[in-house]
C-alpha cells in the first residue's frame, strides 16, 4: 500500500508543479501574476514535502525488504546489514533520483524558509524557474526511472547489492555530491530571476553567495570522499582516474570554484556581472550533462548505471530545453544587466579574473577530453579512450602560473593597487621562498617535480602569510593592539585564508605522494619475501572465513620496517547474493603514508600463487585533507554571513 | 561583437547535436542471454569422466537443463538447493568449470546431487563456444538441441518453474 502512496505522492506533486506554473503566467497578456504569491508558495511547500515523504517510503520498503518492489528485490537482500538496506536505497538509478528530488525539495524548503529576505518578485521568479526544474526531473522519475514499479509473483529474495557499494562511503558519497549538485540550482534559479528581472545588483550577488558557497562545500566533501573511496575500496592503489564521471564531476567544481570568485567580484566591485550569470548558468547545465552522460550509459565508467536509451533521450532533451532556454535568455537581456565597467588587472578583481580564466580554461579541457570519445565515435565510428596522460599534460602547465598569480592576487586591493608595492612584496615573497625551497632541497633532495609542487603550495602559504601580517601592520608594535587587530578580521577572510591553505596541502599532498610513491607487483607463494622502500613484506599465510552474506580468503603479511613488526592483512570477499567478487586491501596508515597491499586470485587454481601488488603512497593523506581544509575554509566563510545575519536581527 | 553573446548557445548546441546522435545511434547492448537463444547447442569437446560420453552425444533427443557450476564458485551454492529440487523433473546436467574431479565430489557429497551427469570443462576453454559470462549459467534445451533460454547467474525456484516446462513443448 505504502508504495502506491508513495508513488501518488510523486504524481500529485507533478500536477502541483506543473499548476503551479500554469497559474505563474497570466496568458493574456504573457506577464508573471504576482498576485498569485501566497498560493504558490504554499503549493511549494506542500510538494516539496510530497517528494521527501516518497523518498522516506522508499527508504522503509528497502529496510522492510518489501520484495514485491522491483527495484527492491534488484537492489537488496534479506542478510544484509541494516545500513546497507537503507543506503541500498541509493545505490541504484531509480532510487537515486528519488534522493536528487528529495535533496531538490530540502533545498527548496530551505529557500521557502528564507523567503523574507528576498523581494517578492524575484522569490516568485526564483520560484518559478525551481518549478520547471522540479517538473523535469519529477518527470524523468515518473516517466522513465518508477522506482514504485511492483513485480509479481513476488520473490522470496533480493538479487543482492553490488559488493563495492556494501561500504560505509555509499551513506555519504552520494548524498554528500548530490547535496552540492543539486544545490546548484538555487544560484541558477537566482540568474534565471535576475536575468528576468534585468538586474544583477551587489545585493543579488550578498544573497546568492550563501547558497554557491553552500553547494561548493558539498561538492568539494563529495568528490573527496569518492576519491578516498576509490582508494580505500576499489583498491586500485590511486585517488583519481579521470574516468568520465569522476571527470564530470569535476567540472561543476571548477565552475562553481570560479563562480565563488566572481560573485564576490559582482558583490564587492559591481563588475563581472554578466559572467557571473553565465557561470551559473553553466555549472548547472553541468550537472544536467553529468545526469545526462551517467545514467544513458554513453560513457563506459566505474558508475555505469544500467542503461536505456529513454532516458538518454528524456534527459537530453530536458538539459536542451533549460541550457538553450537559459543562455538564449542570457543573450537576450546580455546588455541590459552588465555595466562594460573596467577592470584594472592589477588588482583583487584583476586576479580574480584570472582565476576565473584559469579554472575556465582547465574545465574546457576536461570537458573535452572527456566528451572527445564520444565525438571521435559519432564523426568517425571509431572507439577510442582519452585517459590520464592527456589529462595531465594539459592540466600541469596551468596549474604552477594559476598558483603564482593566486600568491599574489591575495595581496592585492579591491579597485587598483600600487604597482610598484606589488613587485617589491613579490620579490620579498620570492626570497623567502627561495630560502625554504633551497633548505627543503639540503634536507630532502628530491626530483624537479616534487620541488615545483613544495614551491608551489610554499608560495600560497608565503603570500597568505604575507596578507595576514599586512592587516595586523601598525605603528605601534605593542603585540595586544596586533592582536586585537587579528580579532578584527572578517571571519570570511580567515575561511579564504583557510580555503587557499588548503588548496596549498592539497598541491604537497599530490607533489609528495606523486613523486615519491612506489609500486611492486609480482607473483608469490606463501613465505616468499618482498622488498619495498624501507620495508620488508613476508606473505606468510592464507585464512579462509564464511560471513552471514560472504566467504573470504585473507592473506597475512609480515611486515617489518627497521626494527618496528606488524602484521596486515589483504582479504578477497565473494558475495553470495550475488557472486561478485571484491577485494578489500589492507592499508597500513602512519600518521601521513600509506603502504597497502593487494591479493589477487590464486593462478592457476591449486598453486597457491597468487599475484601481489604493493604500492607504498606516502604523504597521501595530504591530498584529501587538503581538500577538507579547503571545505572548511567555505564553511567559515558561510558561517561569518549567518552570524552577521544574526547580530542584525539582535539590534 | 554583437553575435559574440550568442558564442555559449551555439557552442552548446553543437554539443548536442553530439550527444543526440551517440544516443540515438547508440550501438545496442544485447540482453547477456539472447545470442544463443533459437540455435543448436554448439559443439563442445566436453566428457563425462564415466564413460569418456560426448555432451552432444548424451543430450541428443532428450530434453535437459544444463547447468555449468564449479566447487570454488560461492553462488553455486546458493543455487544448488534450487537445482537438487527440481532434479526429480527434470534431467539436469552439469558442466563443471575449471573445476577437478576430487573438489566436485567433495561439493556434491556435502550438498547433494542434482546431476544426472556430469561433463568436465577442465581448462574453461570450451564454455567459451557457450557465450559463456561466469559461473553459474543455466541453459534450457529441447528435444531438438535447440537453446531455449539462458540464465546468467545463480537461478531462483520461480524462474525455474517458469522456463523449465518449455523445454517439453
Amino acid at each position: 500500500m505504502l508504495p502506491e502512496l508513495a508513488h501518488i505522492f510523486l504524481i500529485v506533486s507533478f500536477l502541483l508543479f506543473a499548476l503551479q506554473l500554469i497559474i505563474s503566467i497570466d496568458f493574456y497578456d504573457l506577464k508573471l501574476r504576482y498576485s498569485f504569491f501566497e498560493p504558490i508558495k504554499k503549493i511549494a511547500f506542500f510538494s516539496f514535502i510530497l517528494i521527501v515523504f516518497s523518498f522516506l517510503i522508499l527508504i522503509l520498503s528497502y529496510v522492510q525488504s518489501d520484495f514485491s518492489l522491483l527495484n527492491v528485490y534488484n537492489n537488496s537482500h534479506t542478510n544484509k546489514p541494516l545500513i546497507y538496506k537503507i543506503t541500498g536505497s541509493w545505490g541504484n538509478h531509480e532510487g537515486s533520483l528519488l534522493m536528487w528530488l528529495s535533496i531538490l525539495s530540502i533545498y527548496g524548503l530551505a529557500f521557502l524558509s528564507f523567503i523574507e529576505r528576498v523581494p517578492k518578485e524575484f522569490s516568485f521568479k526564483v520560484l518559478f524557474t525551481l518549478g520547471i526544474v522540479n517538473i523535469g526531473f519529477i518527470g524523468f522519475t515518473i516517466f522513465t526511472s518508477n522506482p514504485f514499479l511492483r513485480s509479481f509473483p513476488i520473490p522470496d529474495e533480493g538479487m543482492g547489492l553490488n559488493p563495492v557499494l556494501q561500504d560505509p562511503g555509499l551513506a555519504f558519497h552520494p548524498p554528500l555530491l548530490y547535496l552540492g549538485y543539486v544545490g546548484l540550482t538555487i544560484p541558477f534559479s537566482y540568474s534565471i530571476a535576475a536575468l528576468l528581472q534585468e538586474e544583477v545588483s551587489s545585493t543579488w550577488a550578498k544573497l546568492v553567495r550563501p547558497w554557491i558557497l553552500t553547494s561548493w562545500i558539498f561538492l568539494t566533501l563529495g568528490i573527496t570522499l569518492g576519491s578516498w573511496w576509490a582508494y580505500y575500496e576499489l583498491g586500485w592503489g590511486g585517488w583519481w582516474f579521470w574516468d568520465p564521471v569522476e571527470n564530470v564531476s569535476l567540472l561543476p567544481w571548477l565552475l562553481t570554484t570560479a563562480l565563488l570568485h566572481s560573485v564576490r567580484v559582482t558583490e564587492k566591485r559591481n563588475r563581472l556581472k554578466s559572467w557571473t550569470i553565465l557561470l551559473s548558468i553553466l555549472s548547472f547545465s553541468l550537472t544536467l550533462l553529468g545526469t545526462f552522460i551517467v545514467r544513458s550509459g554513453l560513457l563506459t565508467s566505474v558508475h555505469a548505471f544500467a542503461s536505456d536509451p529513454a532516458r538518454g533521450i528524456f534527459i537530453l532533451s530536458f538539459l536542451v530545453l533549460i541550457t538553450a532556454g537559459s543562455l538564449l535568455l542570457y543573450a537576450i537581456k546580455l546588455d541590459k544587466i552588465e555595466n562594460k565597467k573596467k577592470i584594472y588587472l592589477a588588482s583583487r578583481e584583476g586576479g580574480l579574473l584570472l582565476n576565473n580564466i584559469f579554472l575556465c580554461a582547465s574545465a574546457s579541457t576536461i570537458l573535452l577530453g572527456t566528451l572527445w570519445p564520444l565525438i571521435i565515435e559519432v564523426v568517425t565510428g571509431n572507439d577510442i579512450s582519452v585517459g590520464a596522460p592527456y589529462f595531465k599534460i594539459v592540466f600541469l602547465p596551468l596549474i604552477f602560473p594559476a598558483i603564482f598569480l593566486c600568491g599574489i592576487s591575495l595581496n592585492l586591493n579591491w579597485k587598483n593597487t600600487n604597482i610598484e608595492n606589488i613587485y617589491n612584496k613579490t620579490w620579498k615573497f620570492l626570497a623567502i621562498l627561495l630560502f625554504f625551497i633551497s633548505i627543503y632541497y639540503l634536507i630532502f633532495g628530491g626530483p624537479l617535480l616534487i620541488l615545483l609542487g613544495v614551491s608551489a603550495a610554499l608560495w600560497l602559504f608565503i603570500s597568505i602569510a604575507g596578507d595576514f601580517l599586512n592587516k595586523l601592520t601598525d605603528k605601534s608594535t605593542f603585540f595586544k593592539i596586533k592582536f586585537y587587530k587579528a580579532t578584527k578580521i572578517k571571519l570570511s577572510t580567515y575561511g579564504m585564508y583557510i580555503a587557499h591553505m588548503g588548496v596549498g596541502i592539497f598541491i604537497l599532498g599530490i607533489s609528495l605522494s606523486e613523486g615519491m610513491k612506489t609500486y611492486y607487483e609480482g607473483v608469490n607463494r606463501p613465505s616468499s619475501r618482498i622488498k619495498i622502500s624501507d620495508y620488508s613484506i613476508q606473505f606468510s599465510k592464507l585464512e579462509k572465513l564464511k560471513k552471514e552474506n560472504w566467504v573470504s580468503e585473507t592473506g597475512v603479511f609480515l611486515v617489518k620496517r627497521n626494527n618496528y613488526e606488524f602484521e596486515m592483512k589483504a582479504e578477497r570477499r565473494v558475495y553470495l547474493d550475488t557472486g561478485m567478487p571484491s577485494t578489500e586491501a589492507g592499508i597500513k596508515r602512519n600518521l601521513t603514508s600509506h603502504l597497502y597491499i593487494v591479493m589477487g586470485q590464486e593462478q592457476p587454481a591449486g598453486s597457491g600463487k597468487r599475484i601481489i601488488r604493493v604500492y607504498y603512497n606516502p604523504n597521501i593523506i595530504f591530498i584529501w585533507l587538503g581538500a577538507v581544509v579547503m571545505a572548511l575554509g567555505g564553511l567559515l566563510s558561510l558561517l561569518d554571513g549567518r552570524l552577521k545575519g544574526l547580530r542584525k536581527s539582535k539590534s | 561583437m554583437r553575435f559574440l553573446k550568442y558564442t555559449p548557445l551555439a557552442l552548446f548546441f553543437i554539443v548536442s547535436i553530439f550527444l543526440y546522435n551517440k544516443v540515438k545511434f547508440q550501438k545496442k547492448l544485447e540482453p547477456l542471454s539472447s545470442a544463443l537463444i533459437e540455435k543448436q547447442f554448439p559443439n563442445l569437446d566436453v566428457f563425462s569422466l564415466d564413460n569418456n560420453q560426448n555432451i552432444n552425444n548424451y543430450i541428443k533427443n532428450r530434453p535437459v537443463v544444463i547447468n555449468i557450476f564449479a566447487s570454488w564458485c560461492a553462488p553455486c551454492r546458493v543455487e544448488h538447493k534450487v537445482l537438487k529440487s527440481f532434479s526429480e523433473d527434470y534431467t539436469i546436467i552439469g558442466i563443471a568449470y575449471k573445476d577437478s574431479e576430487e573438489n566436485i565430489k567433495i561439493f556434491l557429497d556435502e550438498l547433494g546431487d542434482p546431476y544426472e551427469n556430469i561433463f568436465y570443462d577442465f581448462s574453461g576453454k570450451e564454455s567459451i563456444n557457450l557465450g559463456f559470462y561466469g559461473v553459474p549459467e543455466t541453459f534450457f534445451v529441447n528435444k531438438e538441441s535447440k537453446v531455449l533460454y539462458k540464465h546468467v547467474g545463480p537461478i531462483k525456484n520461480e524462474e525455474f518453474e517458469m522456463i523449465a516446462p518449455m523445454i517439453f513443448n
